[in-house]
């Protein structure tokens, strides 16, 4: 899509710029291949198929492409049934879903199947049969793949079933399948295997089958346990429903001749409102927006070729061409060189400038990369050092300084990776990004106020993870969106999981809070209140602190009100006049005596004597 | 007058006049110059000339400053403050400055007359001027005088070399003068060494903290009163405007215009075009009463504190958004202040960070962040940093790094240790034998914007000159400590001896046909003379070899230019078809269909003068294949093309009647259930070759 009308400084953009997208390197593909014999259907402890949890796992996962990279392509296939019907006439393969962009239709579809109490409209259509061949079915992905009108840069076949030995009676069918799985490795189609069922024993037949596809020497890849439960397998499916798609590929230079390959990942990129599609009112079909410039005077269209770019300064435009504006970004080139190490105690918390990126090992680049990355990350890990480094993310880009925060690999209790073996990328601040703050804190609490307030916050702890923690803006707008595609009738709420649950905490917390009150503020004080902000407090723990100058200040603020009434405000001198306002919270900079003196009497609401 | 010296000065003020322009400051500068061949000042001391009354800084003035040459006239420093308070005193009149200062420039070389030191002293003091004096180094007694007595407000900068050496005696007469003002009134004096790094650098605007004040609440019942203050935040650049390159001062509009995406382009207005969301593939209309209806209300401003997690539970690599709040009690509140601290301390003495929902406005998007405590020496405040949404997460498994297979040797670990011992950045040597930390974020510059400012100040002194590259003193921001370090050359070497690196060739980005039909591992050479591999094809030889081969790249012309050198019809048709066949199975998706269907129209039309057998015979075959191979789209094409049989109606030379060569068009995919095993193994043989 063409940039949308708001995007008019391409310039700003520039320097920060992520390149990023659901189109950058193509598109993902994706097949469900879902075991669809009977075993399939047998309704487990929890009441539900592991059928039925294949199905809802693949409309989470096509509603959760449609948010996230509504660009990839999604096919679901079923083995095993009686019927066959497929464009290949593979027999008892179904296709359910054609390999295309997920849309409202094919969701419809899959909920329709779902609502249903069982399954027997199914058995009835489609019935079971145990005579299929896994070589047929992949075969038949592997066709679906390669005959798509589209692009497809990943291709990926998510393999769901609970039978662990399919083809035990027949050498000839393993032998097929396992062979079938070597060709897809050969032409990069991927096949994750989704097993369900607490007595699936892998080394029967899927895990020779998968280590076919990844290749004989590679041992880059483990088989969690089988999951048995709907949010479980759903959880293992979002982990392997897109490629690592990485935003770039460098050299990182160590010294003179020594370099190595990283390819670098963003683990967290907000994800946004897509932006909206401007339509024909006519035709419903998406219009083309283009940009021209022209004369202001004439109305003439101008070419790119006749514009140049400035920056006003001194009272004097400083003219650049285009090509040179470009070229002043042309600083460094790409990758990242290591300047030195830190002990990671020295990268604080607060100096946190905008999100890291993650690197990887890339022997595409280098070959060795692997090893020497290796090196680098056990040693940091040892020693807690992190390295420093100058990071060019691209050609065009600005450099940065960054600290290499090393992260060691950890699996879950089912085997699944939580923390991915690399290097987080961190930002580190320029002195021009750090602000300076004329602050200094006068009071200081004791340590009973400070035992308190460990009262309460321990009463309120819980272990936060980002994965609890649904954006509800986005969620209510693809609700809403959802809701008009579906055919809803009611929109869905959504729960705004942001806002505190104040009864809870009240309930966790009971006396604490009003104990905590009493042992900080006296009296009447209300927080924010305006005119009570002279609240006297209790017990200040350093005395010499309450320095007579904030005595006069806070003596002005409940002053002031009196002296508005009488028109005295002009009277005040401008420090003061400034002080209060600043007080407050009204700015104040460059501001003359005459327009202080109004915006007092505007806060106060008091008439200005004229 | 050594003419060095006024070389430095000329830099060090034209730095300053810069710095000021960059910054858009409000600073008002007067230009005086001392020992001048003029005499030009209201009180007519002799060769000192107010060149510039004050005003804001300009490019004319920066230029007027590079253009200065040295003449050989003899001033008195001590008359140039004189005058310099004069023109402060009187031009400052009716205005308001904030801070009103003298910064003189001198070798202090010159003769200079004491009497009125006394006078001098006193009116610096009662007009409140502070006096800069950037000069020759001064004198180590002075210095060490200066920083014995530690009520003397004196700041003394050396660098500590051999500072005496060259020192004529009137230098160091003026020096003990100077130093006596400057005890006197608390002014400050440095030296080139240290001024000229200390200007080269541009600096940000300074931006004046204004604070975001909200009642943060814990529960329903625990409110505390504070502010917010950004405390980092990404410095930008100003932006980039356009001009007209062809006629000065024409003011540039743009305009933005709809097209419907059809064959015509037609440009429609934009009262026609209305919004969607597209839902996948399906397009949603969303209308303005939908949007006022359905969209997120976030409520009030609020900073709401969800509850306290483990500090561990929040690690750096979570940390989004752009930049830090600090979070403090809102200003002359101290009751918030003590409540405030109490929270800070505690979160710090048990480890613990808040979870916070921030609204910055009515109805803004609620943020999500962590509030980390923060005690400094001078401050408490908390920190609050975004955090992402599960919507934000990537999940991507990573294979394992250190494996057994991919386990580093005990002399590889220790080549790496040696490098990590020989680049501690915590305690660098500089030049001037300081030790320091390196590369901290407050004294850091972002070169990019230095190379920026450099550029533009340069184009705006010489607009007709080129843009010179980024000048070591930028480049040098980036260069390690060590980078000239034998100790660290050594460990390098050493890593390169312990590790096998070996560069793999970058592959070609761009696709040509010839990758595309890139042989496979199991491919038979079977590709047609245009699919060679063009690096391994010099210029010359492409352009002088003759085809003898239909290929894939441009099947067209080479069978044109085969029949036309007259070669066998029935040979250059089988090449034809080879190739055909191979654009379309052979290849992802539909990038080929279109040179395929151009082919075979050029073929099917060949066929139709000379041989209609030729074509209708093969076409049969070809249908069946596409079916076979999946390849049913081009089939479509086909029939929508009607590039079907040729009939006897078209060429009198075919036995094919029209009603057989319409039935072919409208032929279905075969229902048979004899695709047996066999069968079904044969084609994927064949894909498997691709």
């Amino acid at each position: 899509m063409d940039p949308a009308p708001w995007d008019k400084d391409e310039d700003d953009k520039k320097e920060d710029s992520e390149v990023e997208g659901p189109m950058w390197g193509g598109r993902d593909g994706i097949i469900f291949l879902i075991d669809a014999t009977k075993p399939m259907f047998s309704e487990g402890e929890s009441g539900e198929s592991p059928f039925r949890i294949s199905l809802q796992c693949c409309k989470t996962a096509m509603l959760n492409k449609i948010v996230s990279s509504e660009q990839d392509m999604v096919g679901v296939i079923l083995f095993g049934t009686d019927k066959t019907s497929n464009a290949l006439n593979v027999p008892h393969v179904t296709v359910l879903q054609d390999l295309e962009q997920p849309n409202a239709d094919k969701i419809k579809q899959l909920e329709n199947m779902l609502k249903r109490k069982n399954f027997n409209d199914f058995t009835n259509k489609f019935g079971h049969s145990d005579d299929f061949s896994i070589s047929d079915a992949l075969w038949l992905c592997q066709s679906t793949f390669s005959s798509s009108q589209l692009k497809v840069s990943s291709k990926r076949i998510l393999l769901f079933t609970n039978t662990d030995n399919p083809h035990a009676a027949s050498q000839h069918k393993q032998h097929q399948a396992r062979s079938k799985a070597a060709d897809l490795g050969q032409v990069d189609i991927d096949v994750e295997l989704l097993h369900m069922g607490n007595n699936f024993d892998p080394s029967l037949f899927y895990k020779e089958l998968i280590q076919s596809v990844k290749g004989d020497d590679s041992c880059d890849w483990r088989l969690p346990n089988p999951s048995n439960r709907f949010d479980e397998l759903l959880a293992r499916v979002c982990r392997k429903d897109h490629k690592k798609r990485s935003v770039g590929k460098i050299l990182f230079t160590l010294g003179d001749g020594v370099r190595f390959g990283v390819a670098v990942y963003n683990l967290i990129r907000p994800t946004f409102i897509p932006r909206k599609a401007l339509l024909d009112r006519t035709t419903n079909e998406v219009v083309k927006t283009s940009i021209k410039k022209f004369h202001g005077d004439t109305g003439e269209v101008m070419l790119p070729s006749e514009l140049n770019k400035y920056q006003e300064f001194g009272f004097k435009k400083i003219i650049f061409k285009p090509a040179e504006v470009k070229n002043l970004y042309k600083l460094t080139e790409p990758g990242l060189k290591l300047l030195g190490f830190k002990p990671e105690s020295k990268i604080k918390v607060h100096h946190h400038l905008k999100p890291s990126s993650f690197i990887y090992p890339e022997e595409g680049l280098i070959k060795g990369s692997r090893k020497l990355f290796a090196a680098l990350l056990d040693r940091c890990i040892a020693r807690k050092v992190v390295p420093i480094c100058c990071f060019t993310p691209r050609t065009n880009a600005a450099p940065s300084v960054v600290a290499l925060i090393p992260q060691e690999e950890r699996l879950d209790d089912s085997n699944i990776q939580i923390l991915s073996p690399g290097f987080h990328v961190v930002y580190l601040p320029y002195s021009d990004d750090i602000r300076t703050l004329n602050t200094e804190s006068t009071v200081k609490a004791d340590a009973e106020q400070i035992a308190k307030a460990k009262a309460v916050v321990k009463k309120l702890r819980f272990p936060y993870t980002p994965y609890n923690f649904d954006n509800p803006k986005l969620q209510t707008h693809w609700r809403n969106i959802e809701a008009l595609a579906l055919d809803y009738n009611e929109r869905i709420e959504v729960k705004d999981v942001t806002v505190p649950d104040h009864e809870y905490m009240a309930s966790k917390l009971e006396s604490l809070a009003q104990e905590f009150l009493d042992s900080v503020y006296v009296g009447g004080y209300v927080p924010g209140g305006k005119s009570n902000a002279s609240g006297a407090r209790k017990r200040v723990a350093d005395p010499a602190a309450d320095k007579p100058k904030k005595a006069v200040k806070t003596e002005a603020v409940g002053d002031m009100r009196d002296i508005a009434t009488n028109g005295k405000v002009e009277k005040l001198k401008v420090n003061d006049l400034k002080a209060y306002l600043q007080e407050q919270g009204i700015e104040v900079n460059r501001m003359k005596k005459a327009e202080l003196v109004t915006k007092v009497y505007q806060h106060l609401g008091i008439d200005e004597p004229s | 007058m050594k003419s060095g010296f006024l070389e430095n000065s000329k830099k060090c003020v034209s730095m300053i006049l810069k710095r000021k322009i960059f910054a858009n400051l409000k600073d008002e500068v007067t230009l005086i110059l001392l020992g001048s061949d003029e005499t030009q000042n209201s009180l007519n001391y002799k060769n000192i000339s107010v060149t510039h009354s004050l005003a804001l800084s300009s490019w004319e003035m920066v230029q007027f400053v590079e253009d200065l040459t040295g003449t050989m006239v003899n001033a008195d420093w001590l008359d140039a403050i004189v005058v310099a308070m004069n023109v402060l005193k009187e031009e400052t009149e009716g205005k308001k400055f904030s801070e009103r200062k003298v910064v003189l420039l001198s070798n202090l070389c010159c003769t200079v007359s004491e009497d009125h030191i006394d006078v001098i002293v006193k009116a610096l003091k009662s007009e409140e001027l502070s006096l800069i004096v950037i000069g020759p180094d001064i004198n180590l007694n002075v210095k060490h005088e200066a920083i014995d007595d530690d009520d003397d407000k004196t700041k003394c900068w050396t660098n500590g070399t051999d500072a005496e050496k060259s020192k004529t005696k009137q230098q160091l007469v003026g020096e003990s003068l100077l130093s006596h003002i400057l005890k006197e009134t608390g002014g400050v004096i440095c030296s080139f060494a240290d001024a000229v790094p200390q200007l080269m650098h541009f600096l940000k605007k300074n931006v004046h903290p204004t604070p975001w004040n909200v009642v943060m609440d814990i529960g329903p019942d625990i409110r505390i009163a504070v502010s917010g203050y950004r405390k980092i935040t990404p410095a930008t650049l100003s932006s980039w405007k356009t001009t007209s390159a062809v006629e000065e001062g024409a003011r540039v509009e743009s305009e933005t215009s709809y097209i419907r995406q059809d064959e015509n382009q037609t440009v429609i207005d934009k009262e026609d075009v209305i919004e969607g969301f597209s839902f996948g593939s399906t397009l949603v209309p969303f209308s303005a009463v939908d949007k006022s209806m359905m969209s997120y209300q976030s409520g009030d401003k609020c900073l709401s504190i969800l509850g306290f997690t483990k500090l561990k539970n929040v690690p750096r690599h979570l940390f989004v958004g752009k930049g830090v709040l600090y979070i403090m009690a809102q200003k002359g509140d101290s009751s918030a202040e003590v409540a405030l601290s109490s929270l800070i301390h505690a979160l710090n003495d048990e480890g613990l960070v808040a979870i916070a929902r921030k609204v910055y406005r009515v109805n803004t998007a609620a943020v999500l962040g962590a509030l980390f405590p923060r005690v400094s020496s001078k401050y408490e405040c908390l920190v609050f940093i975004e955090l992402p949404y599960s919507e934000d997460m990537r999940e991507f498994v990573f294979p394992p790094v250190i494996s057994d297979i991919n386990k580093p040797t005990k002399e590889q670990l220790d080549s790496v240790d040696a490098l990590i011992d020989n680049m501690d950045l915590r305690t660098v040597r500089n030049e001037y034998n300081e030790i320091s930390e390196a590369f901290m974020s407050k004294s850091m510059l972002n070169p990019f914007h230095q190379h920026v400012y450099h550029s533009l100040a340069h184009r705006a002194m010489n607009p007709n000159a080129e843009i010179p590259p980024a000048s070591d003193y930028v480049m040098n921001l980036l260069k390690s400590p060590y980078e000239t370090k034998p100790s660290y050359k050594l460990a390098v070497e050493e890593i390169k001896k312990q590790f096998q690196l070996t560069e793999v060739k970058p592959k070609m980005n761009h696709k040509s046909a010839a990758e595309v039909f890139k042989k496979g591992p199991k491919d038979e050479p079977e590709e047609g003379p245009s699919n060679v591999d063009l690096k391994d094809v010099t210029m010359a030889s492409l352009v002088e070899a003759t085809v003898v081969e239909v290929g894939t790249v441009k099947p067209v012309q080479d069978f044109e230019d085969l029949l036309g050198r007259g070669e066998d019809f029935n040979k250059v048709c089988r090449q034809m078809q080879k190739v055909i066949l191979n654009l379309v199975i052979h290849s992802f998706g539909v990038n080929n269909f279109v040179k395929a269907e151009t082919a075979l129209r050029v073929l099917r039309t060949a066929c139709v003068t000379k041989d209609p057998s030729v074509y209708s015979d093969w076409v049969v075959q070809f249908r069946d294949n596409l079916f076979e191979r999946g390849r049913k789209v081009f089939w479509d094409t086909i029939v929508e093309a009607k590039l079907g049989l040729i009939s006897s109606e078209e060429s009198a030379k075919s036995s094919v009647t029209d009603d057989d060569a319409r039935k072919f068009l409208q032929y279905e995919e075969p229902i048979e259930q004899e695709v047996a095993e066999e069968d079904v193994m044969d084609v994927d043989d064949l894909l498997n070759q691709m």
